[in-house]
Order: C-alpha cells, then structure tokens, then sequence
C-alpha cells in the first residue's frame, strides 16, 4: 500500500500530575484526508490538539510532520510550517474587524520588512492590499464577505466560529485542526458549516483534523474516525465501520446513530 | 459602530486633520510665546503618550517608567548640542537613539513577565533613571539643571517658529508611524498578543519578538519627545522627569483612549492645557490627574475617542453598504 501520510502520531502520552490525559494515541492522517476525534467530554481530544499544536508537551511519543518531527517545532513555528487550528473557546479579537481577524491568519505570509511596514512603504502597502484580498476570498468561502468591515465583537455565535475558520484557511495551510466547530451551533449552522467544509476540501484540499460532538457533522464529512476515551484509542475507522462498531455504540452512541448533543 | 474597529480602519484622515488644524492654528500660536509654548508641549506629550500607546494600548505592556526614556532622550540630545554639535534634528535624533537602545536593553529580559512585573520594572526604570539625572553631577547638572545651548539647524541658530515647525514635523512623523504600524501587521500581532498570547503564537506570532518591537518604538517615541523638550525648553532637569510624568502619560492615553490613533492626542490637549487654566490651584495637579485617570477608568474606559470612534466607524459602515 502507497499511502501519503502527512501527519504520523505514534504512542504520544500526557499526564498532568497522576491524572493520565492521554495514554499511547497513535494515529495516521492520509494527504487531503478528513480525519474526525470524536469521544465523550473529557476523552482527551483537545488535549491532543495542544499537543500537536505544541501547546501541551507531551511525556512521550513521536509525532511526524511530513519529514519534520513535529515536537522539535514551536507553537509559533507551526503557522509557518503550514498548521492552523481553531480553538473550543474561540479566540478572535472582538475589537478588531472582521477583516483584520483573517488578516491575522496571513501574519506569517508577509514578506516586507518591519521598518518599511512601520513607516507605510510603497512595498509594504502593495502587499498590505494583496492580503486583504486573500482575506475577502477566505471569508467568501465561509459566507461571511459581506460583514468584513464590522467588529468581530458584534457578530453571532455561530458567525464566530466561520470567522475562525476563514483566520483558519486563508493562508492555505496544509494542515488544519478544527476544534469543535461545531459547538454552540444552531441546526441551521451545522448545515452551513458542512457546506462549508465540503467547500474548502473542494477548493483548498488541506488535510483537515476534526473534533466535532454533533454526530451527524462528523458522519457526513469524515473519511476516517477515532474514537477516544478516557485519553486511549478504542476504535478507528471508516464512519460506516464506527457507526456499526459495537463497542462506540454501547460506550457513546448510546444506541442512537444521529445522536447530536451540541 | 462597536468601538474599537477605527484603531485599525481609521485612514490617514486623521493625519490630514491633524496638519489642517495645525496650519491653521500656527499664526495664532506663533503670535504669542506663551501660547507656541504651550503648543509645543502639548505636541511633545502626544509624540510621549502616542509612544506610550502603542506598548501599552495596542500591545498590552504597562509602563509606569516612560518619563525616564524622556529624560534619556532629553538628556543625551541636551549633551549633543552643549558638546558635540549644535544641531537641534541631530541632538534629537541622537537622544531618540539612545532612548531606544537603552528600551531594547531594559525590555530584554523584561517582557518575558507577566504584566504585573512588566509595570514593577518600568517604574523601577523610572526611578533609577531619575537617581541617575540627580546624582550624576558632571552630566546631568544634578539637581540645578542643565542649561541647553541654543540649538542650530543648518548652522543658523533655531528661531522659536523654526523649534515650532521642528516640534510639529516630529509629531506627525510619530502619527504617522503610530497610524502605519497600527494598520499593518504589527498593529494585528501587537493587539492579538494583548488579547490572547496563545492565539496570537498559534497565528505565528513571534510574541517576545513583537513586543520588543512595541516596546522599542514606545521609548524612541519617549526619547524624541524628551530630545525636543530639550530643545524648546534650554533647560533640563530632573523634575521634569518624575514618576508622576509616567503617570500623567498613561492618564493621557487612558483619558483620550487606549488602543486608538487618536486617544492619546486627544488626551495630551485635554492634560496639557487643563493645568494650565488651573495654575491657581497648581499644588492640586497631581490630585486632578488621579482623579482624572480614576474617572475616565471607572466611568469612561475607552476615552474620550469613543465617542467620536464610534462616530466615525459607524459612518465608515454607512458609507461601505451604499
């Protein structure tokens, strides 16, 4: 089998203190895969994020970036590296615009230097107006163009978290690792926000890493799914294989196969 | 219409309105030395609270020590025209540069802190500063002061119109880089790194980084308003430094608005000319700029911007949905 992998997580651990977070995750991600964490609160998922965002260091394991080992990069260097994440309790900057928000996911694409920035250089301005223009094509993709001039603040909920995602997938990254996205939605959002998904894997092909509650999100839009619990692996597979594995349904699914407490 | 959205989308406007006010107000204060005087002091304190601003407003990094990149600015550019060369841009410029070196050294091993510690080590900077201008008698004057010679520019000795143009381009060279650095990049990783350290690093954010470079223009922004208060006054000494000038900065940005182009220019007009109408009651200054900074915080803490802020990002809006 000739598989692309472009993320590899072999056996990575996390305690804090005597409470085990993580216990021997590994796990595969396929180039332009969609791949789903799922499991009950507590289950580690975000834990895992922050490791992989290398805001967590982890006891032991080995994580693989394509060639690079992930753990010898910083959280700052991910960016630069390619990897974008969301956060579970988003963090967008409420005073700041719509636009300015996304602007602040092409941080690391700018190539003038600061002083030419600090004095509003010819260069600096060309490549200023060539960003915003990115970030009005990143928020087209989530819908959200039209509200690009308002405070981020004044948005909803739901608008929130699409604003992530444009921050997210402006600066076409290779990885992204979405934290919940779904949270806190409305039914109607859901839907949108799985166009939306459908949309950025049509247009930009990343690789995309989900943690997600609401069920049918994760059915629909996941190639390949791990089950988490009490911070161990117990199931992988196919969203056909989860929805019929014995042991997912007693432990999570409750029986119920469109089962969506977000 | 949520304040906040002109700190970034504001456009050069401002800076236009700035010149325009200025030009027209210049036969005015040029008619009387009390009046240009007063004017230029408020333009040195907007060039100081502007700095302040940007490390603080935007960056989130409290200094209660700015006085003492004044005194260093004013100090080294009074240096340069007594000892080295008469030319008021240069001994400014010179002042400005050693502000900022010594901001660079200070803020190394500073801001990696916490906040907290952040303002304990700027106001300890402050003080020693101040020490350092007292006790440092053969270059500072010590207490008595050191008179300033007449400063030069292109070798003719600088009229009082001449330090006034000077005292003006200045401040609109700092409005201007204050307005392009909020704008840009810096302006977005300054206010993440504020807001949240960990979005902000997730976004590639180099945080130490970028606040050693917020931190850095604050104290050559300092060190320019220092260096031209040298020039305008012909004399400097160490009362014109104390800790309660870094805390009238902060009131000015904090009065006028943290975090906004216009807040701390807002601010210094308002505490400049404030103590001047209240001479009378001169022994109260520090009481009015406490109580001041304790009103705007309680009752009012985006500052006076917010109200024309609000105004202004809410027609920008008007004006982009027709």
């Amino acid at each position: 089998m000739n598989r692309d992998i472009i993320l590899s997580v072999i056996k990575v651990s996390l305690a804090f203190g005597g409470n085990r977070v993580l216990t021997d995750v590994s796990l595969d991600v396929d180039r332009g895969q969609l791949f789903a964490i799922i499991g009950p609160n507590g289950a580690g998922k975000t834990s895992l994020f922050n490791v992989l965002t290398r805001l967590y260091e982890a006891d032991s394991g080995e994580a693989v970036l394509d060639d690079a080992n992930l753990f010898d990069l910083s959280a700052t260097d991910l960016a630069q590296s390619g990897v974008m994440r969301t956060f579970q309790n988003i963090l967008v900057l409420k005073e700041l615009s719509v636009l300015d928000n996304v602007l602040l996911g092409l941080h690391t694409t700018y190539r003038t230097s600061l002083v030419t920035t600090a004095f509003g250089s010819v260069p600096y301005r060309r490549e200023e107006r060539r960003r915003r223009e990115l970030a009005h094509e990143a928020l087209k993709v989530v819908g959200l163009e039209q509200l690009a001039h308002l405070a981020a603040g004044s948005l909803p909920f739901g608008y929130l978290r699409l604003l992530e995602l444009a921050r997210c997938i402006a600066s076409s990254p290779k990885l992204i690792l979405l934290d919940e996205p779904s949270a806190g939605m409305t039914s109607q959002e859901i839907e949108r926000l799985t166009s939306t998904i459908g949309l950025i894997r049509r247009t930009l092909n990343p690789t995309i890493l989900l943690i997600a509650h609401t069920m049918k999100l994760v059915m629909q839009v996941s190639d390949r799914i791990l089950v988490l619990d009490h911070g161990a692996p117990i199931a992988e597979g196919t969203p056909a294989e989860i929805a019929s594995n014995q042991v997912v349904i007693d432990a999570y699914l409750g029986g119920a196969s469109d089962h969506a407490d977000a | 219409m949520k304040a906040g959205v002109d700190t970034v989308a504001s456009s050069p406007r401002w800076l236009a309105g700035a010149a325009i006010v200025l030009a027209t107000l210049s036969p005015l204060l040029l008619g009387s030395d009390y009046l240009r005087f007063v004017a230029v002091l408020i333009l040195i304190n907007a060039i100081a609270a502007t700095g302040v601003n940007l490390s603080m407003g935007y960056c989130g990094l409290v200094s209660v020590g700015h006085a003492g990149f004044l005194a260093i600015g004013a100090y080294v550019a009074a240096f340069v025209v007594n000892h080295v060369s008469g030319n008021a841009v240069l001994a400014i410029f010179a002042g400005a540069l050693a502000a900022g070196l010594v901001g660079v050294v200070i803020g190394l091993p500073t801001l990696r802190l916490n906040p907290l510690y952040i303002a304990m080590v700027t106001f300890g900077f402050g003080q020693a500063t101040n020490l350092v201008a007292v006790n440092w008698i053969d270059v500072t004057g010590g207490p008595n002061g050191l008179a300033v010679n007449a400063p030069t520019i292109l070798g003719v000795e600088a009229s009082n119109t001449t330090l006034y143009l000077i005292a003006v381009a200045l401040f609109l060279g700092s409005l201007w880089v204050a307005y392009c650095t909020g704008q840009s990049r810096l302006g977005r990783a300054f206010l993440a790194i504020k807001e949240s350290e960990i979005a902000a690093r997730s976004m590639g954010i180099t945080v130490e980084r970028y606040k050693m470079i917020a931190f850095a223009i604050s104290s050559i922004m300092g060190g320019v308003a220092g260096g031209l208060y040298a020039m305008v006054s012909g004399y400097v000494n160490p009362d014109a430094f104390v800790f309660q000038v870094s805390v009238l900065l902060v009131t000015m940005c904090v009065a006028g608005g943290l975090g906004r182009l216009s807040g701390p220019i807002i601010g210094a007009a308002i505490l400049t000319i404030l103590p001047e109408l209240l001479r009378p009651f001169a022994e109260y200054k520090e009481l009015f700029s406490g109580v001041i900074l304790l009103g705007f915080l309680i009752l009012m803490p985006r500052g006076l911007a917010s109200l024309v802020g609000g105004w202004i990002a809410a027609s920008q809006i008007k004006r982009r949905a027709v």
